[in-house]
């Protein structure tokens, strides 16, 4: 009997010793959350949250994506490539952003430009296309709901990474896009909760409110979000700001104005941001739009 | 003897390299020349190290010779149909312990290509002749030492050999264990079965071979019927043995005492 | 033939008898049935995140199986001297190497089959299609990649003397070939000299099992396979892989000493 005597009496200790110490740890951690994932992962959890999210967009792409190596050669080729314009004074070649993908913006997109692949190197590389995903698509274009495979991706970096802004307005996004209102309502609300002062979850989150033709709560949060920008931005350098996000914001609060009948608000907010937007004459149109008294196109 | 030999053994020579460090080779067998015809019992003979083991490997093609051949029914060792017609007993008898004595035997009558139809019936008679019949279907890792040597006698005999190598049979083994081993190379030996088997126990070699061949540093030192061997040195095998490999009782030891306290 | 066969049951018993297979089925089928119970967003009915899951997992198990089973049929008929009184036998040493090869990809492809008609119940439940065609093609092309993988498990244990160094060896290199090899000839068109020359030789020596791996995506986003013509051309390497390294496994094996 003496050696299960022997553990017992060692899992009891530990156990007491475990729950005596972790209390205190927790404190000196100053942190305040507590989910298991945290505790036990650490900040290495970040790396599987950056992971899932890339998942995502693999996802998006239907599994046409560049591997780590695909990356670095076109970085290496566009590097050669600014290194021959600049002797040769010739524009180089923009790069690709693909992150307009996730917004559900028109995929306008020379197929040429994603062809990562380039033509095959070899007979071994040609037959090897065979077996991989070697067409350039997005899934949404497959099907109705076919989107909904991106979701458990951004669900699972958001779990991992609660502090990942992005997971939440592409979920979001998704949802919505799905037609799950509310799903996409409960899921910003989620992420809002973790990151209190994030306008970008705001943003979205009228866009939800908006489209449920609550106006009066997607105005209020979208001046909040409006100040939150101001307080986290105004700070920084004028090309460290995160433009692209106050135009979102403004053009919403404009949409917003006009729809409640505020047309001389609305107009207020479009002239600020023709200060911001790389295209003013389009803002000039709009402005003219509302005063003849049309509602704004969601933007 | 006019007959064919059924083993042949001609000027096999191996060779080993030495793990020692500048030692060379290490020669185990010298110009082996060995014959056992069809019908009789040989014991093959010699203290550890002699080469005994290494002649049996090379017979059954698990070492490859440095020179020479050695043939078992007119067929070069080499090639595996040579193999047929023999049956073969480790000394230290190891089967698949998640099979069963049935399966085990299955299998092995598999490779030996006996028909279907025949095949459950040499089973049957095998597992009787090696009384194990009662554990049949049980998995061999619950078989005593003594039941995992006879199964290993029944797959040497599954095939009907008309030879059978065994390798010290009765080595490990408790009298009564000694004992039915006996009894069966007897039976082998009057169905007309040739026997070459290698073992310590000169008492036994002497009741059961026709011939013996004694063999020690590798080579051959005699070979002969025991009758013959025992009436020239006019003693029983064990002594004609120890004299024949130049064994000298007491010799050098005679002196020197075998504790620290009978030198004080 | 007979013998090749009689070799291969054995094997094959060897491993319905073992439990390893269960405990990775097991576990396999409990992550992916735990994966599959989360809701996302109450949405019932997504399944490819649960298809990629199951199939990383049934690659993972498939490889632990193929190269568990064989490095340790040579080293363990030697350790526990099996291997004696089956030589004995009119058994050539090429008829053993092909029997243990057989046993071993035979016993591989069931655990395979039965994980891959898992994946088709558990996809098939959420997607209420089943692709029945591109399943069984994963499935063939899997099971050909595997006989690589297998041939080269058994030329390991001819050259290394413990199974683990075996494995751990066989492990690296097919997960290598898996990750890297698909891009050795980008990395390679890269890198100047000798070393781009030598890495573009790899390229084309390494078997590609990564073609079958590779599979996995086209089945998870729904993407059609690859037609007979491409997946019997890459049957047929696989085949002629394997022989090449059955053939070299054969000439080191054929003249080793094996002293009891």
């Amino acid at each position: 009997m003496r050696p299960q005597l022997t553990l017992v009496l060692l899992l009891v200790a530990c156990f007491t010793v475990a729950t005596s110490v972790d209390p205190k740890l927790h404190v000196a951690a100053g942190s305040d959350d507590s989910s298991a994932l945290t505790r036990f992962m650490g900040q290495g959890r970040k790396l599987f949250a950056n992971h899932f999210f890339i998942r995502s967009d693999v996802y998006f792409h239907s599994g046409y994506y560049p591997s780590m190596f695909d990356q670095v050669a076109k970085a290496e080729n566009h590097l050669a490539e600014s290194a021959a314009a600049q002797k040769g004074h010739e524009p180089a070649a923009a790069e690709e952003d693909d992150h307009d993908h996730k917004h559900g913006s028109n995929c306008n997109h020379d197929e040429k430009e994603h062809d990562f692949l380039g033509k095959p190197k070899d007979f071994m590389d040609a037959f090897s296309r065979h077996f991989i995903v070697s067409q350039y698509t997005h899934l949404p274009e497959k099907g109705t709901n076919a989107a909904r495979e991106i979701l458990p991706w951004l669900k699972l970096a958001a779990q991992f990474d609660p502090n990942k802004i992005e997971s939440y307005t592409v979920g979001a996004f998704w949802l919505r896009d799905l037609g799950r209102k509310a799903e996409a309502e409960a899921f910003l609300r989620e992420g809002l909760r973790k990151n209190p002062h994030s306008y970008e979850l705001m943003l979205e989150l009228g866009r939800c409110y908006f489209d449920r033709n609550d106006f009066e709560h997607a105005r209020n949060i979208w001046q909040l979000a409006m100040q939150r920008w101001r307080e986290q931005e105004n700070a920084k350098p004028f090309d460290k700001q995160n433009r692209f996000a106050v135009e979102q914001i403004l053009n919403s609060l404009a949409r917003v104005e006009a729809r409640l009948g505020n047309r001389e608000q609305a107009v207020e907010w479009l002239k600020v941001v023709r200060k911001v937007s790389p295209y003013p004459e389009e803002i000039d149109k709009r402005i003219e739009e509302v005063r003849a008294g049309q509602l704004l196109d969601s933007h | 003897m006019h007959m064919q030999p059924i083993l042949k053994i001609e000027n096999l020579r191996v060779e080993y390299r030495s793990k020692e460090v500048g030692q060379g080779t290490k020669v185990a067998l010298k110009d082996l020349n060995l014959s056992v015809f069809p019908g009789e019992t040989f014991g093959f003979l010699g203290p550890n190290g002699a080469g005994k083991t290494t002649t049996m490997n090379v017979l059954l093609g698990f070492v490859n010779a440095t020179s020479g051949d050695a043939y078992l029914f007119g067929q070069n060792v080499r090639e595996p149909i040579a193999r047929q017609r023999i049956g073969y007993l480790p000394e230290l008898t190891y089967y698949y312990k998640f099979l069963t004595a049935e399966e085990l035997l299955r299998f092995y009558a598999r490779i030996f290509n006996i028909p279907k139809n025949e095949r459950e019936k040499r089973i049957d008679t095998v597992l009787k002749l090696v009384e194990l019949d009662h554990a049949r279907t049980r998995q061999i890792k619950t078989y005593s030492k003594g039941m995992q040597q006879r199964v290993g006698l029944a797959q040497a005999l599954i095939n009907d050999p008309d030879l059978l190598i065994f390798d010290e049979p009765t080595s490990g083994l408790d009298p009564i264990g000694r004992m039915k081993v006996r009894e069966i190379i007897q039976r082998l030996k009057n169905e007309g079965k040739t026997v070459f088997f290698s073992s310590h126990e000169l008492g036994e070699v002497e009741t059961i071979c026709d011939r013996v061949g004694i063999l020690y540093q590798g080579e051959l030192k005699r070979e002969g019927r025991v009758t013959d061997i025992v009436s020239e040195f006019n003693c029983d095998l064990e002594q004609a043995f120890l004299r024949i490999i130049g064994y000298t009782p007491g010799g050098a030891t005679a002196s020197t005492p075998l504790l620290h306290s009978q030198a004080a | 033939m007979n013998v090749i066969w009689a070799i291969a049951s054995v094997v094959l018993k060897e491993m319905i008898r073992r439990k390893d297979f269960y405990v990775l089925f097991v576990i396999t089928a409990l992550i992916t049935l735990v994966m599959g119970s989360v809701n996302i967003f109450n949405d019932k009915s997504i399944a490819g995140y649960l298809k990629e899951l199951c199939l990383l997992l049934i690659w993972i198990c498939s490889l632990v199986i193929a190269i568990s089973t064989t490095a340790r049929q040579l080293y363990a008929e030697k350790e526990n001297r099996t291997i004696f009184p089956l030589l004995a036998k009119p058994v050539s040493r090429a008829q053993l190497l092909l029997g243990k090869f057989l046993g071993c990809w035979i016993a591989s492809g069931l655990a395979l089959l039965l994980f891959y008609v898992f994946l088709a119940v558990i996809a098939g439940s959420r997607e209420h299609h089943w692709p029945i065609g591109s399943y069984f093609t994963a499935f063939v092309l899997h099971w050909g990649a595997l006989a690589v993988v297998v041939a080269l498990a058994l030329l390991g244990s001819i050259i290394f003397a413990a199974p683990s160094s075996n494995m751990t060896i066989c492990f690296i290199v097919a997960m290598g070939i898996i990750w890297i090899e698909p891009h050795l000839n980008t990395v390679a068109v890269a890198t100047k000299g000798v070393l781009g020359s030598l890495m573009y030789a790899i390229y084309f020596i390494v078997p590609r099992v990564d073609w079958a791996f590779s599979i996995r995506e086209l089945l998870v986003f729904d993407n059609p396979l690859p037609g007979f013509a491409v997946s019997g051309g890459a049957l047929l390497f696989y085949a002629g892989y394997t022989a090449l390294v059955l053939t070299a496994a054969w000439l080191l094996f054929r003249r080793r000493a094996l002293h009891t």
